[in-house]
């Protein structure tokens, strides 16, 4: 069944191809929105990763066991001999080596500088300057030089500390510091040049010198750790696994490896906030998905109510027609799916070829980055299924809530269908104005009924119609604009009804939601748009209309040659006529009923009127209510449904000159703009 | 043995319980035509509804020889919707987007025919309802007898025990309706089903085997009395 049920669903989709492609459009959005938000949050965790270990932290860090986490760390430095032996021993590794970039030992140095009047704390630190290139290739001089090997008493400055120092490249300062042995030392440095780490805190007290400068600085022999600057960021584990292995082998049994990540805070902090927000994010995404095509998915079940009925009564289970459409929504999100990657890895690859898009520095940070789309597996992994469970919840839930109910209820729709279907084909004439209702007055009858009427009595019939209907009519070439506004027990909607030439316009508002819809009947077309659609939608002859059966029951009593009297007898009304008409619906088109009684009074206005299925099955009541010679409502009652009573009250009609032929698309337009004046 | 046993149905408007059907009794005997006539509002459709399962009885129930079949669940009683059971409806909905031979295949394949076997069966039908020429055209462009006699092939497909027709003429032509009528006979005939069709029409009831008369939603007289040979 499932390959049967993907057909049906292939096929229904198939029928609307513009309407299938737009909603498909909003879930491939969905996910290029997906696929680019994850994408940027992780070139971002890439470019926080980078700057932390190629800014002078190294991939992997060799220390004293507690020196990495300890509130005083300087209590745990180890002797420098001691590292640089382990290092030789990592070295000689071949998984380390073969991903070894370069190595440096560090150790740190705090103090004061000064020059000439100025004083500024510095957080310094000794490395080993010909590795520097490979360890913090981030932090080179903007101004100036790089340390090199054969410096013994020079310093780099950040630059915001050079700025408070007012040094330069060539100048020099002086560094005073507390010696390892808790004396103090002072040492005259030179300022080889100035470097910007991208971080303003850091630049205010960064000092970079010689690890010899930084022990002489303090007389010490200890160091701090040992950095590891790897080729590839993601070969950080296979190292660090191999330097714990070696550690642990050659008895360093007091130091312990860990990794750049474990070390850098900010980068943990940003990551938890980002893939909050991306969690977030998709969520949002989801939900807008699902309200959004629950929203095209329900006008599409409200179409295909017949059909839902028919699958229903032939046999179908609940599951099985919902399925049809859950295998709609899988199909269109799996059609979203693939554009919207298609997209994002078109926008993916604009974006790295043009270095990416440039974006301000993040708080905290002086320097900018470019901002690129990383998307991996993991990104499609979470995005896809997300936006497929989204696009067949989105259809299950309106499709599930259309197979509930009895299912006779389904079938008393069918008739209902073709009641929209003769209003689209056969608008009412023309709306009445203030001078209507000018009839050719009562039709003498016999006394008593008269079921069937004389030749005379007919024509006469005829006569007093077309009278009516002459009366009601427009001037040629002159639009109506009518309001109506219709209470029924699902809420108050507001109505215009426009008509020019053979145009039959009807722009409505559901006032209680405030949404619009408008429908034109032109010629053996019904076009259809509502204030969600991007684009009308045309509704070919054999296609129906649903959901806004009112309108029909207004618009279905046409005045004019549609009318065909084949009985007259006295009438409900005071001295007035009944008469006895079938309807003569245009082939193809349906009929909205097949005959009906109606009412007129003694000066031949319209009162009332029932109308009858083909099967004599009274289909609804209808009574015109007038207001001197204006016509300012219709009461239609369904006697099959008590909560089918409909209330049109009609207000004054506003007329104005006619258009000239103007496309469907700008006249559903102009009378949904109409509706909101 | 198809039978409704005490049926009765009624529809609840406000605080107002309205009665469609009371206490109706009737079976329907394979290859036998029972026509159902009564005025507007008798309650013709109700029983034709209830007896195909697409309403469930207020009181009593249908029964299939000797099960209750109104008492299932919703999943059984579209099982036997599917496979005991066919409907022809006044409107002879189709599924748009398929061709005739689909629409009407599609009950066999639903009821687990390959769907070779079923589009196979869904041809011989159409061509003795005298749709071969239409079998793969768009079904949109079938006129309304047509589609009728599309919805009566569908409604053999499965190859019920009972066909269940509601006004099946009541938006043709008397010519065209006329001619669905004979089909209609003819096939539930042929298959062996019971016919079972609301009609306002005293020719068309008067080609059935058995006459179900319905007035006020009850039976009058007993749906035995036979009004053909």
């Amino acid at each position: 069944m499932i390959v049967e049920t993907l057909r049906l669903a292939a096929a229904s989709l198939a029928r609307n191809p513009r309407r299938t492609l737009l909603t498909a459009g909003a879930l491939a959005n969905a996910v290029v929105g997906g696929l680019l938000f994850y994408g940027f949050t992780r070139h971002s965790y890439f470019g926080l990763a980078e700057t932390f270990a190629r800014g002078g932290n190294g991939h992997v860090q060799i220390a004293d066991a507690d020196w990495f986490d300890a509130p005083a760390p300087e209590r745990h430095r180890v002797e420098r001999t001691r590292l640089e032996a382990a290092r030789a021993a990592l070295a000689a590794d071949p998984v380390i080596a073969a991903h070894l970039a370069g190595s440096s030992v560090r150790r740190q140095v705090m103090g004061m500088l000064t020059s000439g009047g100025r004083t500024g704390v510095f957080v310094g630190v000794g490395t080993e300057p010909d590795a520097e290139p490979i360890i913090a290739p981030v932090t080179t001089p903007v101004t100036g030089r790089a340390l090199t090997g054969a410096d013994t008493a020079a310093v780099v400055l950040g630059v915001s500390l050079g700025a408070r120092l007012e040094v330069g490249a060539g100048d020099f300062t002086t560094a005073l510091v507390t010696t390892d042995r808790g004396l103090t030392n002072a040492m005259d440095l030179e300022v080889a040049g100035l470097a910007k780490s991208g971080a303003e805190e850091l630049d205010r007290s960064l000092a970079t010198m010689p690890l010899e400068t930084a022990l002489s600085l303090v007389d010490g022999t200890t160091v701090d750790v040992l950095v590891l600057a790897l080729d590839e960021t993601g070969d950080t584990d296979l190292v660090l696994d191999a330097a714990r292995r070696v550690l642990a082998a050659q008895g360093y049994d007091e130091l312990a490896a860990e990794p750049w990540y474990t070390r850098a805070t900010y980068y943990q902090a940003v990551r938890a906030l980002y893939d909050r927000i991306f969690g977030v994010f998709e969520a949002l995404m989801a939900l807008v998905t699902v309200l959004s095509l629950s929203h095209a998915v329900a006008a599409v079940v409200a179409e295909r109510k017949a059909e839902i009925a028919m699958l229903r009564v032939v046999g179908l289970r609940r599951r099985d027609v919902a399925g049809l459409f859950v295998a709609e929504g899988a199909l269109l999100g799996l059609l979203g799916a693939v554009a919207g990657v298609g997209i994002a890895e078109v926008i993916r690859v604009v974006t790295e070829r043009m270095g990416g898009i440039p974006m301000p520095p993040p708080p905290g940070y002086s320097v900018g980055y470019a901002a690129m789309f990383a998307i991996d597996g993991l990104g499609y992994a979470i995005v896809l299924p997300v936006t497929m469970v989204a696009a067949v919840l989105a259809a299950a839930l309106p499709a599930w809530r259309a197979t509930r109910g009895e299912l006779s209820r389904g079938l008393a729709g069918l008739v209902a269908l073709f009641v929209v279907g003769a209003w689209a084909t056969d608008a009412w004439g023309a709306p009445p104005n203030g001078t209507a209702g000018t009839a050719a007055g009562a039709v003498p009858l016999p006394a008593g009924s008269v079921p069937t009427a004389s030749a005379a009595d007919l024509a006469a019939a005829t006569a007093l119609l077309r009278g009516a209907d002459a009366a009601t009519a427009l001037p040629a070439g002159q639009r109506c604009v009518l309001d109506v506004t219709i209470t029924d027990p699902a809420g108050v909607t507001g109505w215009r009804v426009a008509r020019t030439g053979t145009d039959a316009l009807v722009v409505s508002s559901t006032l209680a939601a405030g949404r619009r819809q408008a429908v034109l009947q032109r010629g053996a077309d019904t076009w259809f748009q509502t204030e969600a659609m991007r684009a009308p939608m045309r509704v070919g002859a054999a296609q129906r209309l649903t959901g806004q059966l009112s309108v029909g029951d207004l618009l279905a009593p046409r005045l004019g040659d549609v009318w065909d009297p084949v009985g007259l007898a006295r009438g409900a009304q005071p001295n007035g006529a009944t008469i006895t008409v079938t309807a003569n619906a245009r082939p193809g088109a349906g009929a909205a009923w097949a005959s009906a009684d109606l009412d007129l009074d003694a000066s031949g206005l319209l009162r009332g009127g029932r109308f009858y299925a083909p099967s004599g099955k009274l289909l609804r009541t209808a009574t015109w209510r007038w207001e001197g010679r204006a016509l300012r409502g219709v009461d239609v009652l369904d006697p099959t449904r008590a909560d089918a009573h409909t209330v049109v009250a009609l207000s004054t009609p506003r007329c104005a000159a006619s258009a000239a032929a103007v496309a469907p698309e700008t006249l559903l337009a102009a009378g949904l703009a109409l509706l909101g004046e | 043995m198809y039978s409704l046993r005490g049926v009765s149905r009624s529809w609840q408007l406000d605080a107002v319980e309205i009665p469609a059907l009371v206490d109706v009794s009737v079976a329907f005997a394979p290859g036998e035509a029972t026509a159902v006539m009564g005025p507007s509002g008798s309650g013709k459709s109700t029983l034709l509804h209830v007896a195909a399962l697409l309403d469930p009885p207020t009181r009593g129930g249908v029964w299939l020889d000797d099960q209750d079949i109104s008492a299932l669940g919703d999943d059984a009683r579209s099982a036997l919707r599917l496979r005991k059971l066919g409907f022809v409806h006044q409107t002879y909905p189709m599924m748009a987007v398929l061709t005739p031979r689909e629409n009407v295949a599609l009950p066999a394949i639903w009821a687990g025919m390959p769907r070779k076997a079923a589009l196979e069966r869904a041809g011989a039908l159409l061509a003795s309802v005298g749709l071969l020429a239409q079998c793969d055209r768009d079904v949109r462009t079938l006129s309304g007898g047509q589609r009728q006699r599309v919805a009566i092939a569908r409604a053999l497909v499965n190859r019920p025990v009972v066909v269940f027709a509601d006004e099946p003429t009541a938006a043709l032509d008397t010519t065209t309706g006329a001619a669905v009528l004979d089909l209609l006979f003819a096939a539930a005939r042929d298959a062996g089903a019971a016919l079972v069709l609301a009609t306002h029409d005293p020719a068309v009831a008067a080609r059935a085997h058995h006459l179900l008369r319905l007035d006020g939603g009850r039976m009058v007289p007993p749906a035995t009395a036979s009004v053909t040979a």
